[in-house]
């Protein structure tokens, strides 16, 4: 079945459209939610509650952009409504600031596999770790980052450098 | 993305490096996503279903004491016009009430063919016309006319993102952005920048717990920009059950029964008030046919309005005395003006289902009329007749309505309902002066423009 075809079953109420849809999404998006959350368990919960948005919000979705795209950014806003609401967010451990280290060597993150560099990101603060992914997977821009989290734009850059050096740190000690 | 984007290619490694990720989550998910779409689904409709039988309730309130109200001044009147009738007052003796007074009389003086029913029903020029009361229902329709709909959307800049949901930005949206975003790719090199940009976190603590405090973000989930298909045109037809009163009572002494005195009118009373003699009287099917078109602002709601044409047909028959009898008819034909809001209650691809309440106004156009005296139901004389109707009918209109779906564009409808008539004295007898409320059952074929 083609997916313009799952999704008009999806807005039809047809369950085994709905589970098409997710089948064929979930994976990836597993993956999107890992990067936020501390473990499997809470990637599986944004997971949930994300797709549970898709579905009853499926009727806004516009057919001129891809469906992964529209599903990915729910799935982001969901992870970022879920940590905000149980104060994740504004209880998060500061990291050790991180001042005169040179460029970040981008070998060092490239020596990595996926899992072991989302192991990496996983370990950041909460904080440290959205913006980051907000900014150098997402492609938000700084800017758009303060607007999203109502935090200033000097905050956001401020955590996004700290977080690479100090995953560089991490990953070179990791590595030897 | 380019380079006055501050996105350098460690961001772009980055990016490569998880496009593709994916790990199969615990099947668990699924279960638990499905239950709570299931219990979803029931909740919205009780809510919905509850959001109508609120409605219905409040309507049905506001019928009960409307018609409470209603029937007790009409009571009173009709107490007076049997009064009128228990002591008629000869010709001589009565004034011509000015614009009340109906050429009834005079036509019968001036007519040869009046002398015939003279002979029928002595005493008949003794009668005194029934006068225009005061339109006391009007004080029900002045809100009517003062509701108001308000529409509100809101629209967002959406982000358009590649397949994989990265966002992909274009030369001007670049230069849009701060110089200080454009230029600041080394900011690791440069801590002592982060000191005074950010000098609470340089410090090593967060001295300011809002700093890291987030707010909602959810942009996408609300309408990117206004959907298209939201109106909606049908090509509507409406017929009810027609009515049929042998006992003349049930359409003059009901006190539903409300209309204005028009010739027609004012002769029919006579017959009917002073001999008794009307022995049944059959209303036609009313029938309607109009184009409906129909706006819709979100998935719970919309308003509708069009323009409908309605026939109404009544015949009235007195009783064989002498082998002699009377026909009346009428025909009305209206131009009607409904406006009603739509509360969707299902919604799916193929189906729909939604209530909807508002109010008809109509403008009679035309009545014709005829009178036929038979005798041994032969043809003898008969009288036809065809004026403007004056005044305008306002009824409400509740319906439930169903929808079935053809292709995307193309549908069929039905939408039975209870149409209320607000009887206010201006418009001819009709099927609705016998009886206030009538079913309704529109039919028809729908477009999505």
């Amino acid at each position: 079945m083609e997916m313009n075809e799952i999704i008009r079953g999806c807005l039809d109420g047809n369950r085994k459209a709905q589970k098409q849809f997710y089948e064929h999404l979930a994976p990836r998006m597993m993956g999107v939610c890992l990067r936020y959350a501390d473990d499997i368990e809470m990637a599986e919960d944004f997971l949930q509650e994300g797709f549970i948005k898709v579905f009853t919000n499926l009727r806004n979705y516009r057919s001129e952009g891809a469906i992964e795209g529209w599903v990915r950014r729910i799935m982001v806003n969901t992870a970022l409504e879920i940590l905000r609401k149980n104060d994740v967010l504004k209880y998060s451990v500061d990291i050790e600031a991180a001042k005169a280290v040179g460029d970040v060597n981008p070998d060092a993150f490239q020596r990595l596999t996926t899992a072991e560099l989302l192991k990496h990101i996983q370990a950041l603060p909460v904080g440290f770790r959205t913006v980051f992914n907000l900014f150098a997977i997402e492609g938000y821009t700084h800017r758009e980052i303060a607007e999203q989290l109502n935090i200033s734009e000097g905050t956001s850059k401020s955590q996004y450098a700290r977080a690479k050096v100090w995953l560089q740190k991490r990953i070179e000690e990791f590595n030897l | 993305m380019t380079g006055k984007n501050e996105h350098t290619g460690f961001e772009k490694r980055m990016k490569e490096t998880f496009s593709d990720f994916s790990m199969h989550p615990d099947p668990a998910v699924w279960s638990r996503v499905e239950k709570n779409l299931n219990r979803r689904k029931k909740l919205v409709v009780f809510y919905r279903a509850a959001i109508a039988a609120s409605f219905l309730l409040l309507l049905s309130a506001g019928g009960w004491w409307f018609f409470n109200n209603y029937r007790t001044q009409s009571e009173q009147q009709l107490v007076s016009k049997h009064e009128t009738a228990q002591s008629p007052v000869t010709s001589e003796e009565y004034e011509v009430p000015d614009e009340v007074y109906n050429d009834l009389i005079k036509e019968q003086t001036e007519k040869s063919s009046a002398e015939a029913f003279e002979k029928k029903m002595p005493g008949s020029s003794e009668i005194k016309p029934v006068k225009k009361d005061e339109k006391i229902t009007d004080m029900f329709f002045d809100d009517l006319s003062k509701s108001q709909i308000a529409v509100q959307q809101h629209i967002d800049k959406p982000l358009i993102t590649d397949e994989s949901g990265y966002i992909i930005r274009t030369e001007d949206e670049l230069s849009e952005l701060p110089v200080s975003d454009v230029i600041d790719d080394q900011l690791p090199d440069r801590a002592d920048t982060i000191e005074i940009d950010v000098p609470a976190i340089v410090q090593g603590q967060i001295t300011d717990p809002k700093q890291l405090e987030y707010l909602s973000p959810d942009p996408d989930i609300t309408e990117t920009k206004e959907k298209s298909g939201n109106w909606q045109l049908a090509m509507a037809y409406g017929m009810i059950q027609g009515g049929n009163a042998s006992d003349f009572t049930k359409v003059f002494n009901n006190s539903d029964a409300y209309f204005t005195n028009d010739p027609f009118s004012s002769k029919f009373i006579m017959e009917s008030y002073h001999h008794s003699d009307i022995e049944n009287t059959t209303h036609s099917h009313p029938l309607t046919v109009g184009i409906m078109i129909n706006r819709s602002f979100s998935e719970i709601w919309g308003i509708e309005s069009g323009l409908l044409f309605t026939r109404l047909k009544s015949v009235s028959k007195t009783e064989i005395v002498n082998n002699e009898f009377v026909e009346y008819g009428n025909e009305l034909y209206y131009i009607g003006l409904p406006f009603s809001v739509r509360l969707n209650m299902l919604h799916s691809r193929r189906f729909g289902m939604y209530l909807s309440q508002g109010a008809v106004l109509e403008k009679g156009v035309r009545i014709r009329y005829h009178m036929q005296y038979y005798v041994s139901e032969v043809l003898k004389d008969s009288e036809h007749k065809s004026n403007m109707v004056e005044g305008v009918q306002i009824s409400s209109l509740t319906a439930l309505g169903f929808e079935y779906h053809i292709t995307e564009t193309f549908g069929i409808y039905a939408q039975p309902g209870l149409q209320i008539f607000f009887m206010n004295k201006t418009q001819p007898f009709n099927i609705r002066s016998s009886n206030a409320i009538w079913p309704s059952m529109h039919v028809g074929v729908k477009f999505q423009l």
